[in-house]
């Protein structure tokens, strides 16, 4: 798609972005918007205007006078702009964070769990994590070190089925991260830092081909690891107890209590088959290196 | 909570229960209450004496089918010390305020 | 009309859930949109299902009605654990507690608990014993909302119903109504003969719901007075469910009639009758058409009042609106008001509420 065209259904009735198994047509005038879906889903495929869009979505300026004075950005779906808004240049991190609340407020049709998800020889890896616990940096690292990456953040899963299904976006990364990885994936391709008031520095890289390429391949996940960055030189990696894995993953999926009696029976199925581990790591090499030993 | 008249307890009927046990440690799902929890060895073996026996069991039957259950190769129950008594009353009281068991009227 | 040019989607699919076989994806999208902001989506998927329509909708939108199945099942379940635990609360009590609207349905079994979301638990105590009730409720864990003394005061010597109740724990919520209809409207449906003519609930001791006539009334009152309509086309597709069940018992439609005279309720009857019938092409025996239409406003006010309702009763997406439809949802606005409390309150309340929304 042409720069230009990309520009045209971005400003007009909107691009009909496909990630995974969601399609969402997406309006912005903002030129971070346009830059960042032009640098980070040029992989991904654009859907025609006869196509079904789950969600329709845009970022802009909010009208009146203030945008003169303190530009501001209004993340809006279906019509709706009830979100508070971020200040002006943070377009593209809002698209982001919007997406992810389309999928992890209406998406029932899987369970949706907070983690990274990533996929090596058929098998998935489910890094299962609260904000803060390194689960983007170790992800980023495994996606650009043999591992293919369905999700950095949500974890989609068919809660008949127990498979985890794609959903390639951008990885976002904060602060110290970025440099980590941009040192650790020459090969990664970052959009511009952003500042953020509450999370400080923020940048998206681009998923990688394979991750697009191969995104209708869902994967069982054969190993959960709950990572944890720590200071201590030494990396961990020390089984655990199949039942607090199981209350971790019950605390980190969003829709578990939409679920009921099949989302419970879901996730001990899920543990029953994976091996679960605690991960405490300071190094990436290091990281990459034990995670090597996987499959 | 009023302690049971009959001194039995039991899990009502119409209570709907998943579980699952790993290790010796146990998850259990309330479908009445919607409710998780993790349960510790202890815990989760009352549990599975309640849901064995829908009867109503004291503390005393309590104690000896989780003995059984935990150590099968234990022969008869032994009595419960003071100290055990009183941890089995707080994991029936547990039960009872989580909506998993309720005291048994004659 | 076709399925392409209307702009209600959710509406057409409603009234004749055959259109959706024609449906581009195009206009699968705009209904999915215009389900989910309207509260429609299980209820749409339940009646397709019903026609054995369900299995043959495309992927993209079949998704969502999963989803949106999904989430219904779970807040029902929420619902009928609530109102174990409220039965638990007031037992001691022994007063009659009869459950309203979409709890009524759903723990009754009726047709219009079919796909039904929810945000809270509607019941209903007789006055006198409204003190005793919210302190009972509140040593069981429920706390009161809307902290502001002006609020407090609004519900307590206003409204028909405490100012909404939260579950510390399981922040769950919960409305207590003395009455159907506020205390300063100007229709006047007495309480105590609903709670006369309340009928027992099986299976659930000290539980009762609603005549089916009065049920039918309650929902047409609620409809018409509510200030918010953004429930009005959900609202409107239960009482087409409710009618469609009770319309087929002998006897039911003349006692409706009966029933909204000693009620009070003939206006909001004449509207119920008169607008699920347009709207939902729900089958309406003309007898009782004939006879509510005693009820209506002169003209032209009738003329106006249609329109206005026609508006307000599409779903509140913005696909769904014509131009006219903010001024028009503006206007019902300012009419429930007015039907709520006498004009010398309106003015005060207004400011506040402008004056708090703008901090």
């Amino acid at each position: 798609m042409t720069p230009r065209a990309l520009r045209q259904q971005l400003h007009g009735t909107g691009l009909r972005l496909r990630t995974g198994p969601i399609v969402t047509s997406i309006r912005s005038r903002l030129d971070a918007v346009v830059d960042g879906i032009s640098l980070h889903y040029a992989g991904h495929a654009v859907e025609d205007a006869t196509a079904f869009a789950d969600f329709s979505v845009s970022v802009e300026r909010p009208a009146g006078l203030r945008r003169w004075i303190s530009p501001q950005v209004v993340f809006s779906i279906d019509g709706d702009a009830s979100f508070a808004p971020l200040p002006g240049d943070q377009g593209f991190p809002m698209l982001e964070w919007g997406l992810n609340w389309c999928v992890s407020s209406h998406c029932h049709q899987f369970l949706v769990v907070h983690a990274a998800v990533l996929e090596r020889g058929g098998k998935a890896l489910l890094l299962p994590a609260p904000s803060g616990s390194g689960k983007s940096t170790l992800c980023a690292a495994l996606a650009f070190n043999g591992w293919r990456v369905l999700s950095d953040e949500l974890a989609l899963l068919d809660p008949r089925q127990g498979h985890a299904v794609a959903l390639p976006r951008p990885i976002s990364l904060k602060n110290e991260s970025i440099d980590l990885i941009r040192a650790f994936a020459p090969q990664a391709t970052f959009g511009p830092v952003v500042h953020e008031t509450l999370k400080g520095n923020v940048a998206h890289l681009r998923p990688p081909p394979d991750a697009v390429a191969r995104a209708d391949e869902p994967a069982f996940p054969a190993w959960l690891v709950a990572p944890r960055f720590s200071a201590s030189a030494e990396a961990r990696l020390d089984p655990m107890p199949k039942a607090r894995a199981f209350m971790g993953l019950v605390s980190s999926a969003f829709n578990y209590n939409v679920h009921g009696r099949a989302g419970f029976r879901a996730l001990a199925r899920l543990v029953d088959d994976a091996d679960c581990y605690e991960f405490s790591y300071h190094r990436l090499d290091d990281a990459v290196r034990i995670f090597d030993r996987f499959g | 909570m009023a302690a049971s008249l009959t001194g039995r307890w039991s899990i009502p009927e119409s209570e709907v229960i998943d579980w699952r046990e790993w290790g010796d440690e146990f998850v259990v799902h309330v479908a009445g209450r919607g409710e998780t929890h993790l349960l510790s060895p202890a815990a989760g073996s009352v549990l599975l004496a309640l849901l064995g026996d829908r009867s109503g069991l004291t503390l005393e039957d309590l104690y000896a089918k989780a003995c059984g259950i935990g150590e099968p190769e234990l022969g008869s129950a032994p009595s419960m010390t003071e100290e055990e008594r009183n941890a089995m009353r707080a994991i029936v009281a547990d039960f009872e305020r989580l909506g998993m068991a309720s005291p048994r009227s004659a | 009309m076709n399925a392409e040019s209307s702009l209600d989607l959710v509406r057409l699919s409603l009234r004749d859930p055959d259109c959706v076989r024609e449906f581009s994806a195009s206009s699968w999208e705009r209904l999915i949109r215009q389900a989910r902001s309207a509260g429609l989506l299980a209820r749409l998927a339940a009646l397709l299902d019903e026609r054995a329509l369900l299995a043959s909708v495309p992927a993209g939108p079949a998704a969502h009605f999963l989803a949106g199945r999904t989430l219904a099942s779970a807040q029902q379940e929420e619902v009928r654990r609530e109102v174990t635990h409220i039965a638990d609360a007031l037992r001691s009590l022994s007063l009659p507690l009869i459950l309203l609207k979409g709890t009524a349905y759903l723990l009754a079994g009726l047709p219009a608990s079919l796909g039904r979301t929810f945000s809270d638990v509607d019941v209903l105590v007789p006055k006198n014993r409204l003190a005793e009730a919210e302190a009972a409720l509140m040593l069981a864990g429920w706390a009161t909302t809307h902290h502001s003394d002006y609020d407090q005061r609004y519900y307590r010597r206003w409204m028909h119903e405490l100012p909404p109740l939260q579950h510390i724990r399981r922040q769950t919520l919960l409305d207590v109504h003395h009455a159907i209809l506020p205390d300063t409207a100007r229709l006047k449906p007495p309480s105590y003969k609903l709670i006369e003519a309340a009928e027992p609930l099986d299976g659930h001791p000290g539980l009762s719901v609603l005549s089916p006539a009065d049920m039918v009334l309650h929902s047409m009152a609620h409809l018409f007075h509510n200030e918010e309509m953004s429930n009005g086309l959900r609202d409107l597709s239960d009482l087409d469910l409710l009618l469609r069940h009770f319309g087929a018992r002998p006897g039911f439609w003349e006692q409706l009639v009966e029933r909204s005279k000693e009620l009070d309720l003939e206006r909001p009857l004449y509207y119920g009758l008169r607008q699920t019938q347009a709207i939902l092409d729900t089958p309406v025996p003309t007898t009782a058409l004939a006879t509510s239409n005693g009820a209506a406003p002169r003209w032209p006010l009738r003329g106006v009042m249609d329109l206005l309702w026609a508006h307000a009763l599409r779903s509140p997406h913005r696909t769904a609106r014509r131009p006219m439809t903010g001024m028009a949802l503006f206007a019902l606005y300012v009419r429930a008001h007015w039907l709520r409390m006498p004009p010398v309150q309106l003015a005060c309340h207004l400011a506040v509420k402008a004056t708090r929304r703008k901090a």
